[in-house]
């Protein structure tokens, strides 16, 4: 029942997967993959983020419509640290045979292979996109009895006044970061930025006063909101909300900009594709599953399926709009990737 | 009024043989958590997760709030006999409990932890019930710089901490400072003293480093004194006599009032208020009979009672704001989340069956965790009769396996054993322990309040002199230094006086 034996055996299916993976591998190299993958044998989803926060959840929300799509268990391995960076060092070293996938988060993550500082020892080449999970746009919000009722509002008082007004965010070149950097840069404004490591200090930082605004992704806005805490200012997505009808888009208002927290998998680069079409469409159907998405639905994660194709897309646009930013903002001399 | 009838009402739903059997499980597991050196109150919970998916919301909330408070009943266990901290809210009970233990008195001081942590539990949860809203309004003042100036308050105890040497207790404060400072700076993210390491870009596991400083570092020098018995096998009586009554009871009252208001205060580590509380008794009680650092049962009643004061209050900015103030609240959290239940006043509105159930659990909990903490005292001192060579040897274990189910990597393991040394090295030379174990655990929180203030001030520090919460706590720090070093100082000048005379 305690965590030290759980862990064990999980690890022991690590080591396990990985051994047999390799003693299949020696033994009969060249057959055709998919017939026998994942051949009832465990597939491990390494999560970058610790157990039960957001991100786990929706994993684990997951993970019986995976396995009844995959036609396998599912072993999930938390390995938080470093905001992913150690996750992802280990996706780039495991055998590529496809019992291994992990989970991202864009654009956090876009910043794990640019960002030369954090000595990544690997590249976006080294991966491959299999799906895209949630898409949850980002938000701004600020106390209900602030003078501001549009982002424009709010921008054009710290044009008028720079520093003057300070939102509270959680996590370096996060999606609410990059966020507010793309604000500053198409607005021209300079806004107090005040980082927390994670997004609950930060709500409690602007629920306590201490900064003007909030800028967090919708999922955590909506209770905020729903409860009178909150006002939204702006939802940076490319339409209206379910969840929040009445407040307009960024680009309703003006501002050209889309940015979300997306949450998908990935896999090594060098999967054998039968192997990486099927664990694709397994994603695929998991994912799409009336009854998952109803469940994140619920839990205010709104579930948005990506192809690998559109999700790659999504990864290389993210990748040119985090090393532009990142070059605007002098945060980090963004590593090249082509 | 009204929301004692809505308790009265939870209370009978947590009394139904369902919640009452997941709260116990809760409760079994929870003091495991504790016992096991390594798996802490949120792995433990992140672990049975998974559970919350196929039962009903209630029981699964109720087991999960009974593991992360009853593995703080459990972190006494193997303080007190073994000197290993299971977690890093109980490094400050090793101080004294240990002591205990080697006088025989390790049934005492295990009964007195249970006791303390009962009545500390179930106060923080009648402050959840009546006073909810107004203390996390209350708690919600504290910004980025007073956080600051509340870590320079915790830092200024460290002198209080010291043993007989100043200096010393000032030079591993700085090494636990400076060990702190591994990893990813909070405000730029850059790796800092990782030696390109990727091991070390989390930083170093607070865990694994007082296991060995702690745990591993007593153990070798045990095995150093063959000849004096150092873990007699002597039990002694299991109860508290009258007179550790007397000097307990103003300990719990005082564990329970600061464990409760840091707990309010979100992001404030659970072993904040183990320090504040055992520094704040060598500060209120005159000093004992066995001495400080002898084995004063003061110094385990207080930090054990704050610290389930402190957790049953964490709970309260997750009731009434949605917050999560720690990372095993946060799970507490996701476990709602999972069920479709978001946390905060509206819950309290939508669905009041759940919450005040939840809420009810909490005390039935605590009265299990009594009772089934308070008849197995006679069993876990036994331990302590078990033959030396096996339990060092399972002591050892212990610590390697805890500290590698942290991050499941060997990198943990060989951090605790090196530290193992370095603690065994700094009994020889007679260097106090407890300050590193402070300032690693502040060390992180006070840059984070100074880096975010001076983002908020854009760099000015007057931000901690106009803000008057912030203004005060720096000035107790101040006042704190100097009567301390002042009283050390003069300490110090008899000593020499006393020596140059002899």
């Amino acid at each position: 029942m305690d965590k030290s034996t759980t862990r064990l055996t999980r690890r022991q299916f690590l080591v396990g997967t990985s051994v047999c993976a390799a003693s299949a591998a020696w033994a009969i190299p060249r057959r055709a993959a998919s017939a026998d993958f994942p051949a009832g044998r465990p597939i491990t989803i390494l999560i970058h983020a610790s157990a039960g926060g957001g991100f786990d959840i929706g994993v684990r929300t997951l993970q019986p419509y995976l396995e009844t799509t995959l036609g396998t268990r599912l072993v999930l391995m938390n390995q938080p640290g470093s905001a992913g960076l150690v996750m992802l060092t280990q996706m780039s070293r495991v055998k590529p045979d496809g019992y291994t996938v992990g989970s991202i988060y864009l654009p956090g993550f876009n910043a794990m292979w640019l960002d030369p500082r954090r000595q990544p020892t690997f590249k976006r080449k080294d991966f491959r996109f299999l799906a895209g999970h949630v898409w949850d746009p980002c938000s701004i919000v600020v106390k209900p009895g602030a003078p501001w009722k549009t982002l424009l509002d709010f921008t054009n008082e710290a044009k008028a006044k720079p520093g003057s007004l300070a939102i509270a965010l959680g996590g370096i070149v996060s999606d609410d970061h990059l966020f507010l950097l793309d604000i500053m840069a198409k607005t021209g404004t300079d806004i107090k930025i005040v980082h927390f490591d994670a997004s609950a200090p930060a709500i409690a930082a602007f629920l306590g006063g201490h900064t003007h605004g909030l800028a967090v992704n919708e999922a955590e806005s909506t209770p905020l909101v729903q409860r009178g805490d909150a006002r939204l200012l702006a939802l940076a997505n490319t339409q209206r909300s379910k969840y929040n009808p009445n407040v307009p888009t960024l680009r309703e208002q003006g501002l050209d900009i889309v940015a979300s927290a997306v949450r998908g998998f990935l896999t090594p680069a060098n999967v054998p594709q039968p192997i990486f079409d099927f664990l694709a469409k397994a994603f695929k159907d998991a994912i799409n599953n009336p009854e998952h998405v109803a469940k994140m639905d619920k839990m205010g994660f709104p579930v948005a399926y990506l192809g690998p194709q559109e999700f790659t897309e999504l990864v290389v646009k993210e990748d040119a709009r985090v090393t532009q930013l990142a070059k605007q903002f002098k945060l980090f001399d963004p590593l090249p990737q082509e | 009024m009204e929301s004692f009838w809505f308790l009265m009402q939870g209370l009978g739903n947590a009394l139904s043989p369902q919640n009452i059997l997941f709260a116990f499980i809760g409760s079994v597991i929870g003091t495991l958590v504790g016992v096991l050196p390594g798996v802490g109150p949120a792995a433990g919970t992140a672990i049975l997760i998974p559970m919350t998916f196929v039962l009903p919301a209630v029981p699964a909330i109720i087991m999960l709030a009974a593991i992360y408070y009853g593995a703080m009943y459990g972190g006494t266990i193997t303080s007190v006999l073994l000197n290993v901290p299971g977690e890093a809210a109980s490094v400050v009970t090793c101080i004294e409990g240990h002591q205990m233990a080697k006088h025989g008195r390790a049934g005492p001081a295990l009964s007195i932890a249970a006791i303390g942590s009962f009545i500390g539990g179930t106060v923080a949860t009648i402050c959840l019930v009546t006073l909810a809203l107004p203390l996390t309004q209350l708690a919600l003042r504290f910004g980025p710089p007073e956080f600051f100036a509340l870590m320079c308050f915790g830092l200024s105890l460290v002198i209080s901490l010291a043993g007989k040497s100043l200096i010393k207790a000032l030079l591993v404060a700085l090494f636990g400072l400076a060990l702190s400072q591994v990893g990813m700076d909070p405000t730029i993210g850059f790796p800092r003293f990782t030696f390109g390491m990727i091991d070390m870009v989390g930083g170093l596991e607070l865990i694994a480093i007082v296991m060995g400083l702690f745990g591993v570092g007593d153990l070798l020098v045990s095995l150093e004194a063959q000849a004096q018995d150092v873990m007699r096998s002597k039990i002694g009586r299991l109860f508290p006599s009258r007179e550790d009554w007397k000097r307990s009871l103003p300990a719990i009252c005082r564990g329970t009032a600061i464990g409760t208001g840091l707990g309010l205060i979100p992001g404030v580590a659970s072993a904040v208020p183990t320090f504040v509380s055992y520094v704040f008794e060598k500060k209120a009680t005159p000093e004992p009979r066995e001495g400080w650092g002898g084995g004063a049962i003061e110094g385990v009643a207080g930090p054990e009672t704050a610290n389930n004061a402190y957790v049953n209050a964490a709970l309260i900015p997750l009731f009434t704001l949605g917050i999560p103030s720690s990372p095993t609240v946060a799970l507490l959290m996701g476990a709602f989340m999972i069920n479709g239940l978001i946390p905060g006043p509206f819950l309290f509105k939508e669905h009041p069956e759940v919450v005040w159930t939840v809420i009810a659990s909490l005390f039935v909990g605590n009265v299990i965790l009594l009772i089934l903490n308070l008849p197995l005292i006679g069993l876990w001192v036994r331990v302590l009769t078990i033959p030396r060579g096996i339990l060092y040897a399972l002591i050892l274990v212990f610590c390697i396996v805890g500290s590698y189910s942290l991050n499941n990597r060997l990198f943990d393991p060989v951090i605790m054993l090196l530290f193992g040394v370095l603690g065994y090295l700094f009994r020889k030379f007679d260097f106090p322990l407890a300050p590193v174990a402070l300032t690693l655990i502040l060390g992180p929180l006070m840059e984070k309040g100074l880096a975010q203030s001076m983002m908020l001030s854009r760099g000015d520090p007057s931000i901690f002199v106009t803000r008057p919460i912030a203004l005060v706590l720096l000035l107790l720090s101040v006042l704190v230094l100097v009567t301390s070093s002042m009283k050390s100082q003069s300490a110090a000048s008899e000593a020499i006086r006393q020596d140059s005379q002899a």
